[in-house]
């Protein structure tokens, strides 16, 4: 009973880690542009296929190419940073594609939508022409050396939801540290909030919009490698549930905050992951209802600021 | 454009004026905001822009700083043309500038904000950042310290580590101030620097120019409506009306100026003759 209660909330915790990881990507971007970044749920496809090549995994690309692979896989944790990156770089394309044109032409903040959303299907057809519809499972070998189960408190848990909420809680840190302590990081913040008086103060504001872009890109790509290593590769349209519920967590955390993102996204985890086993087609219903139930308590989501007047 | 090697070291050529304005005009649709004004200002000077609401006066300052394009003219930076490059571009350069109506970043504490002027003195490398080594950290250290000392000298370092969205409306412009100058200008631009202060702040305000002026070799050119204190803070004035600049030179001059007496002062007299 313990076991099974103590299983059900890691479980909850670690995938609210990796909302939690997709809705930081939504935030980065939104802090310092203002528009939610609709391709960010085809990047969390792309990091789970990238993950799953760069570790060796064969495709047949619609019977393309057969059997096809890397001649030498990476092992796990290289593999997934590796496909974080590389995320994060095809992010820095969407944004030269599909945001730097309107920025340049001062366009509309509704029109970032549609073509975000543009350059996601793009990438997620991309991704269905040279991987094919079907899904794919990492090798079992792909996790080696992690045991199957923990001895914790008497109760055996399944190791892989540790390793997930592990990476998702290492990242999370790694983000809050970087933007608390470092000098991009309070670049980011500055512009964030202004990005006028930022490039008055010789910020250059482009620069850290690029670099919003990549992170937000490499955060979705982690989730997307979780993910695919943790249940399977069910297609390429995987991200973009994942995308939807990230989109969710940005606005019940309250959008544009760094701690709401990440509490939002753990509420998010921990509710579905309650909801039993044979009513499993309620989860999304839960999780939807808690969004409009926090919304119409607090309109601004958990830990959202209220809407200042800007002079 | 060749700089006689013997003069170089002495920072752009002796001919050329820190700044200049050459017949400088911004119209937005059909509003004139500034009619060709031109004017230059010295190395070392503080140098005063008054005129009443409405003149053109921080406009002005958004064209130098890069904020607003020029319809027409050209702004020169010791000799070179700077008109079209952006605002980090030009901060870059040495221009540093402060707000009429106060831009803090009010979700900082005071000590970031300052930290955000000197974002161009803490670049380090990648790789010393994350490991950090000594010697990044002797420079974060270092940096600490240069954001503390500049607090301190407006008073704020006691409060170093408050969100500046807590001070009193004169400390917010001393740390807007400290954060302009934490770039690095050599030339600061103050819109209203002296706006909703007592007259002991606004004494405080002046000698503190005066001071920063010989400590950071600045020069400044600044907009206040107070104009006692320009008169006595001020090498030279311009005066601007209705986007055309009416007089220029040292503060007796201007005070005697017909046309600011009729334009400017007398402007005002009939204001408040309508009043009455």
């Amino acid at each position: 009973m313990i076991e099974a209660l103590l299983q059900t909330l890691l479980n909850g915790a670690a995938s609210g880690g990796v909302y939690a990881l997709v809705a930081l990507g939504y935030t980065l971007v939104f802090s310092v542009l203002g528009v939610i970044n609709f391709a960010l749920g085809a990047l969390f496809s792309l990091g789970g296929y990238l993950t799953y090549l760069l570790m060796g995994g064969r495709i047949s690309a619609n019977g393309g190419l057969p059997g096809w692979g890397l001649p030498q896989g990476l092992s796990f944790t290289p593999a997934l940073l590796l496909a974080a990156l590389l995320t994060g770089l095809v992010s820095l394309v969407v944004e030269r594609l599909a945001f730097a044109p309107l920025r340049r032409r001062r366009a509309e903040p509704l029109l970032y939508l549609i073509t975000s959303l543009g350059a996601g299907l793009v990438l997620v057809n991309l991704l269905q022409m040279l991987m094919g519809a079907e899904g794919y499972a990492f090798p079992a070998t792909a996790l080696a050396g992690l045991p199957d189960a923990l001895q914790v408190a008497g109760a055996r848990i399944r190791s892989v939801q540790v390793l997930l909420l592990a990476v998702c809680a290492a990242a999370v840190i790694v983000l809050t540290l970087w933007l608390e302590r470092s000098r991009s990081g309070r670049a980011l913040k500055a512009v964030a909030e202004d990005a006028t008086t930022a490039r008055l103060l010789g910020i250059d504001s482009g620069a850290m919009l690029r670099l919003a872009f990549l992170l937000s890109g490499a955060l979705a790509g982690l989730g997307g490698g979780l993910i695919g290593v943790s249940i399977s590769l069910p297609g390429p349209y995987m991200g973009i549930s994942y995308g939807l519920k990230g989109l969710a967590v940005l606005v019940l955390g309250g959008l544009g905050s760094v701690p709401g993102a990440i509490a939002g996204g753990l509420l998010m985890g921990l509710a579905e992951a309650l909801v039993p086993g044979d009513a499993s087609g309620w989860r999304d219903a839960l999780a939807f209802a808690i969004l409009f139930l926090v919304l119409l308590l607090r309109p601004s989501g958990l830990l959202g600021r209220r809407q200042v007047e800007k002079v | 454009m060749t700089v006689d090697p013997r003069l170089a070291p002495t920072g752009g050529s002796a001919a050329s004026p820190l700044l200049e304005l050459d017949a400088l005009s911004c119209r937005f649709g059909g509003l004139v905001a500034l009619d060709q004004v031109s004017f230059a200002v010295q190395q070392g000077e503080i140098f005063g822009l008054i005129g009443p609401n409405g003149a053109g006066k921080t406009t002005l300052f958004n064209l130098i700083s890069g904020l607003t394009p020029a319809s027409g003219g050209q702004v020169r930076w010791r000799g070179e043309p700077i008109g079209g490059l952006g605002p980090e571009r030009i901060n870059r350069l040495g221009i540093a500038r402060t707000f009429q109506n106060l831009r803090l970043f009010d979700s900082l504490t005071l000590r970031e904000n300052v930290l955000v002027g000197l974002h161009r003195e803490t670049r380090a490398p990648l790789v010393e950042a994350l490991s950090g080594n000594a010697g990044f950290r002797a420079r974060q250290a270092a940096l600490e310290r240069r954001a503390g000392e500049l607090l301190a000298l407006f008073g704020l370092d006691a409060r170093a580590d408050d969100s500046a969205a807590n001070l009193s409306y004169g400390d917010r412009r001393r740390l807007e101030i400290a954060r302009a100058l934490a770039t690095g200008p050599a030339l600061l631009l103050l819109d209203e620097p002296a706006a909703g202060m007592n007259p002991a702040e606004k004494d405080e305000l002046c000698a503190l120019i005066d001071r920063l002026r010989e400590q950071f070799q600045l020069t400044v050119l600044i907009i206040e409506h107070h104009v006692p204190l320009m008169m006595r803070l001020c090498d030279r004035l311009a005066v601007l009306n209705f986007g055309r600049r009416i007089a220029l030179g040292s503060p007796e001059h201007v005070r005697h100026d017909p046309a600011v007496i009729e334009a400017y002062l007398g402007g005002q007299a009939s204001a408040a003759g309508e009043r009455r």
